[in-house]
């Protein structure tokens, strides 16, 4: 196998595992601050790609206010989620909650089909050169802004968390949100803020991904698959752990399909999954912590 | 100032009004409708090929009835959704055929639904026109099951003969991992000796995958001088824009599944010269497709290029007009059945020469299509 094909692996590897760590992102961004395993996460993937690229497509918006207006829509979508869905239904417990999620996601997945159809949409790439070429082996500007930007918005979104007021209302209330209310930590606020935040990076995702990979009405819940298992395997109260999870989820599958057999590819990483489910649930990346 | 009382009346005798003309109106036009059950998968994984056999099924059901329907009764269509579940398939297939005015079923847009309503129109003799193909060799021997793509089997030795043409002798498979890309694999191999030409590599990919520059590198290695891309949309024209990214320039071939303005549209310049076993040139249709096209045309002026799936959606439901046509008063199940049994008819996606042993279209319905400058013109 020559260098340039490994090489191959590598960027493939590396793309995929980009999208599924933005993904993996928003998982974790919720379930820090409210304990929910959002299963509607992938739907605003969907969202922010298929509106970036219907506005493209139907009234020749250009790329990047499409792009934008796309993730504003995913906003949106996350602003309703969390305030008329979780909030009301916060008390329920998590259980319940990610019954809620599911429902949730084949409802938008039920609007989106209604929308926009079954056809696959496409959208131009933001810059339009032919791929760089590296070792042999080909690298796309549009893998490469989204490389960069996974790691701009993972950046962002630790000092935010670190260093902002929010952003410690955002922990303060995912380590206890009976605690953190008696602090003065505007607790529903903080819940809908995370849905909001984790439907903006879901959005990202998809806007940046459409020119790469296309999207559809019905991407939404493989999307959550992908990005559950990346967040597993990373840890899910991790910003860090999500996004290194998303790219270890790409590149085993990226090497696998490479040095064993791409028959084995998606297999390999759900066993993983698995794996991880029965003895590191806490993720490769968190510090194990005793349970109160 | 009228009170609220007297415009809820008003409002209520003007709906009863309305109701009562339309159940008139609607009872002068009933001249007794043919109908027909349609089971499709209208959501779920499939669902866009069910909207395309459902789009091509509805220009049919039109053209009939604007030329005055059957012996002059209209054409009904019982549209359901099966949402690409084998098991909703078989019980609404079990509603309608438990309704003694439905005549035949058309439906089934996969593998799985298929054979749910087919092993179900058997049991309930019940005539079944399927826009798909023979999912198993089992199926040959159905009677009650007729089918509007051509066999698999056919469409790789389709392929075979063209590389063989071409001078091709080593072919690299790229191929989905389900049942479709296995049966592709399958049949590939089976007859790549007969035609001189070897399968040099084989890799495969999900539909759900969004990168295929791993396995296409490993293609590319093995030096192939003709690719063959068994995909669906859209993962196959993630791998046609791949393939053009880490530079593989060698000449490719699709099936049936690859031919949609879908890979146009996302597969961009990197569609350009992709061969297709379709079965009907949308750029330059052939005489027997020529009607459908034009009728598709009118219907779907935004997206006016038919491909092979709404042809043979459009053909299920011409299928059973024709066998009608050559029938008598009063139709019956097994009348219809004995009719399209023996049925020859030039459509728009399959030549039909069925008989009591054969129930699938003939190999020649397959045309060599091209994409060229974003359409498919016949392949030279």
């Amino acid at each position: 196998m020559s260098s340039s094909t490994v090489l191959q692996f590598l960027f493939s590897g590396l793309t995929s595992g980009a999208l599924y760590a933005f993904v993996a992102l928003g998982f974790s961004v919720t379930y820090s601050s409210s304990g929910v395993v959002n299963f509607a996460q992938g739907q605003f993937v969907m969202l922010g790609g298929i509106v970036a690229a219907s506005l493209n497509a139907t009234f020749n918006l250009p790329v990047l206010p499409a792009m934008l207006l796309g993730v504003a829509a995913a906003a949106l979508a996350g602003f309703i989620v969390g305030r008329f869905f979780i909030l009301p239904m916060l008390h329920l417990g998590e259980f319940t909650l990610i019954l809620v999620t599911l429902g949730i996601s084949i409802l938008v997945e039920a609007i989106a089909l209604i929308v926009w159809g079954t056809d696959p949409w496409a959208l131009p790439s933001l810059f339009n050169v032919d791929p760089v070429s590296i070792g042999g082996a080909a690298l796309t500007v549009d893998s490469v802004i989204i490389l960069v930007m996974t790691f701009v918005t993972l950046g962002a979104f630790t000092s935010f968390v670190n260093y902002t007021r929010w952003g410690r209302a955002m922990r303060a209330t995912s380590i206890d949100r009976v605690v953190a209310s008696s602090l003065g930590v505007n607790v529903p606020l903080t819940i809908v803020l995370a849905f909001v935040l984790s439907a903006v990076f879901g959005g990202l995702a998809g806007a940046l991904f459409t020119p790469q990979i296309s999207t559809g009405s019905q991407i939404g819940l493989l999307m959550t698959l992908k990005g559950f298992t990346a967040a597993v395997l990373g840890g899910i109260g991790s910003p860090i752990g999500a996004v290194a999870g998303g790219f270890l989820l790409g590149l085993i599958e990226a090497f696998a399909g490479g040095f064993i057999s791409s028959a084995y590819q998606s297999a390999i990483a759900l066993a993983l999954l698995i794996v991880f489910l029965m003895f590191r649930p806490e993720g490769l990346f968190m510090v194990r912590t005793r349970q109160a | 100032m009228p009170s609220r009382k007297v415009l809820l009346k008003a409002f209520s005798s003007g709906i009863a009004a309305l109701v009562a003309t339309s159940f008139i109106l609607a009872s002068a036009h009933a001249a007794d409708p043919i109908n027909i059950g349609s089971v499709m998968d209208l959501s779920g994984p499939v669902a866009t090929l069910g909207q395309y056999a459902k789009r091509g099924a509805d220009v049919a059901v039109k053209e009939i009835n604007a030329a005055g329907g059957i012996n002059g009764r209209p054409l009904e269509l019982i549209s359901l959704n099966s949402e690409s579940k084998p098991d909703l398939a078989a019980s609404l297939g079990l509603r309608v055929a438990s309704r003694s005015d439905v005549l035949a079923i058309i439906g089934g847009n996969f593998g799985s639904t298929q054979y749910a309503l087919g092993a179900l129109a058997e049991k309930q003799k019940v005539p079944f026109v399927t826009p798909t193909g023979l999912v198993t060799d089992a199926q040959r021997t159905w009677s009650y099951c007729y089918f509007t793509l051509v066999d698999f089997s056919d469409v790789a030795k389709v392929m075979l003969d063209y590389a063989r043409k071409k001078g091709y002798k080593r072919i690299g498979l790229m191929r989905l991992e389900r049942e479709y890309g296995e049966l592709g694999s399958k049949f590939l191999h089976k007859y790549a000796p007969d035609y001189g030409i070897e399968i040099v590599a084989e890799e495969r990919g999900a539909d759900g995958d969004r990168d295929f520059t791993a396995q296409l590198s490993k293609i590319r290695d093995a030096k192939p001088d003709f690719i063959v891309v068994w995909f669906a949309n859209p993962g196959g024209s993630l791998v046609l824009k791949n393939a053009k990214q880490i530079g593989i320039s060698t000449p490719m071939i699709a099936p049936v599944s690859m031919d949609s303005v879908a890979t146009v549209k996302l597969a961009g310049p990197a569609a350009e010269g992709l061969i297709l076993a379709a079965q009907i040139a949308s750029g330059e249709a052939l005489d027997r497709q020529k009607a459908f096209v034009a009728g598709y045309a009118a219907a779907f002026p935004e997206t006016p290029k038919p491909n092979s799936f709404e042809a043979a959606g459009y053909d299920v439901v011409k299928i059973i007009a024709a066998a009608l046509k050559t029938m008598k008063e009063p139709y019956t199940r097994e009348s219809l059945r004995d009719a399209i049994g023996k049925l020859s008819y030039d459509g728009a996606g399959a030549i039909i020469r069925y008989s009591a042993t054969k129930n699938d279209p003939m190999s020649d319905t397959i045309v060599l299509t091209q994409i060229k400058g974003g359409e498919f013109v016949l392949a030279r």
